[in-house]
């Protein structure tokens, strides 16, 4: 029975390297697109991820998580990162682009497309207000200042939809104590 | 930990996994944390969302998918396992300060598990050997036509799963229909399809991929080719190539004529999900 991807390149099965690049190379390049679009050295980014995602091939376990977050959160990381060393700003056209749109599904992996549906669909159980300032912030990488210029709401405003926000996406999804997250939330 | 400090731990865990934490905040998490397992289920949420909102995917750059292959020379085949660095360090300026038990993995692990299991439930003990299907083991009326064998599955067996099709990534034109039906007990099943263009025989198939809970996600079972002929909906026999237990998922990939072994998911007609 084959192994999954990244057990083959943890035990040095070189042609997985290219399997794992035709599975997940358009997610970690889509989502380094979409979270640096206006930062040049995104290849060079991609290609860290990539190299990230080749040394902790060997921690993957199937038994849970799927391959598809575990790397989408290595390469989250990495994006963080690079983020956080440069001073990105909104321009005029990515302020067009603020709308809330879910994963339509298409092109993408099958098994991608599911996840993605399906997460998506627990997503919009949250109230719209969450919703938007989670996808400004996690999708968009907009600082809270900016997703109050964006979007007219008071600071403060915007601070309580993020971080209720993430708790209950947090608890929707499953990964979290209720308990302890709704006294934390107070 | 006083209710102030919990509110405190749990702004950090949700900057660091949203923004990303310097270092001064990172010493301030570390010291709130201090022996105990690390939470990382923000950043798994964060994870979620981001995709919950992929979208289409845009395609890897040639040149950069060569560089990448080229640079992995480095570190697959050739990479010690004492070399690994704590994958909670990555990308975190402080994370070398961090504790890299194994119980922090595991923390993320479990945060990790509790996601997936939304979308795939029983991608869990699925190493088993494959077994060759034994078919037929209540052979449906070979003189029926698929129609027909489709009606008489649905009606005498009781265990009959069904999946209706949504399109994959084929054109926009298209606009599959239908559903699939799956009987574990007769090891039967149908496709009924409409919207599927025509194919050329002599360059394209579709093909049927099975995904169920005996296989790894990534080696599907071959549920058969066939080809569409014309417009309308039709039914088409399923031909599993190997016994199918409890199917979680179906798609339709378009494939070079003949159909292979294993697909390259490029052309996916359509999808199909069984709905618990």
């Amino acid at each position: 029975m084959t192994e999954s991807v990244l057990k083959r390149i943890a035990l040095g099965e070189k042609s997985a390297v290219r399997d794992c690049l035709d599975i997940y190379g358009g997610l970690v390049w889509s989502l380094a697109r979409r979270m640096l679009h206006n930062i040049d050295d995104t290849e060079d980014i991609v290609q860290e991820i990539f190299v990230d995602i080749w040394k902790n091939a060997g921690r993957y376990d199937s038994r849970v998580a799927s391959e598809t977050t575990f790397i989408a959160m290595i390469a989250r990381r990495r994006l963080i990162d690079r983020i956080r060393t440069v001073n990105r700003k909104i321009t005029a056209a990515s302020l067009d682009d603020i709308v809330v749109q879910q994963s339509d599904g298409r092109n993408l992996d099958p098994l991608i497309a599911i996840e993605a549906k399906e997460v998506a669909e627990v997503i919009t159980t949250l109230r719209p207000e969450q919703q938007q300032v989670l996808y400004l912030s996690i999708v968009q990488g907009y600082s809270h200042q900016e997703i109050a210029a964006v979007t007219g709401m008071p600071l403060g405003t915007v601070k309580t939809h993020a971080r209720r926000g993430m708790i209950e996406a947090r608890n929707a999804l499953g990964l979290g104590d209720e308990m302890n997250s709704s006294e934390a939330a107070a | 930990m006083s209710e102030d400090e919990n509110v405190l731990l749990v702004d950090l865990l949700i900057q660091e996994a949203v923004y990303g934490i310097d270092d001064a905040e990172a010493s301030e998490l570390r010291g709130l944390i201090g022996t105990g397992e690390r939470d990382n289920s923000y950043e798994f949420t964060a994870a979620c969302v981001a995709l919950a909102h992929l979208g289409q995917l845009e395609s890897l750059p040639g040149n950069l998918r060569a560089r990448i292959i080229a640079n992995s020379d480095n570190y697959v085949g050739s990479y010690r396992s004492n070399d690994q660095p704590d994958l909670q360090n990555i990308g975190d300026p402080a994370g070398k300060a961090w504790s890299s038990t194994w119980w922090g993995w595991l923390g993320w692990a479990a945060a990790a598990a509790a996601c997936i299991a939304l979308a795939f439930t029983t991608l869990t003990d699925r190493v088993r050997a494959p077994e060759v299907v034994d078919k037929p083991r209540q052979p449906l009326s070979r003189a029926l036509n698929p129609d027909k064998r489709r009606q008489e599955l649905m009606a005498t067996a009781g265990d009959v799963v069904t999946a209706l099709w949504i399109k994959g990534n084929v054109g926009p034109t298209v606009a599959v229909s239908g559903d699939v039906v799956w009987s574990d007990a007769k090891q039967a099943g149908f496709m009924r399809l409409g919207g599927l263009p025509v194919n050329d025989k002599e360059k394209s198939t579709y093909q049927l991929w099975i995904f169920d809970e005996s296989q790894d996600e990534k080696t599907p079972i071959d549920g058969g080719t066939f080809d569409i002929d014309g417009s309308g909906e039709t039914v088409i026999p399923i031909d599993a190539k190997l016994k199918t237990r409890k199917p979680k998922m179906f798609a339709i990939t378009i494939e070079k004529a003949g159909g292979v072994v294993v697909s390259k998911r490029e052309k996916i007609a359509a999808i199909g999900k069984i709905e618990t």
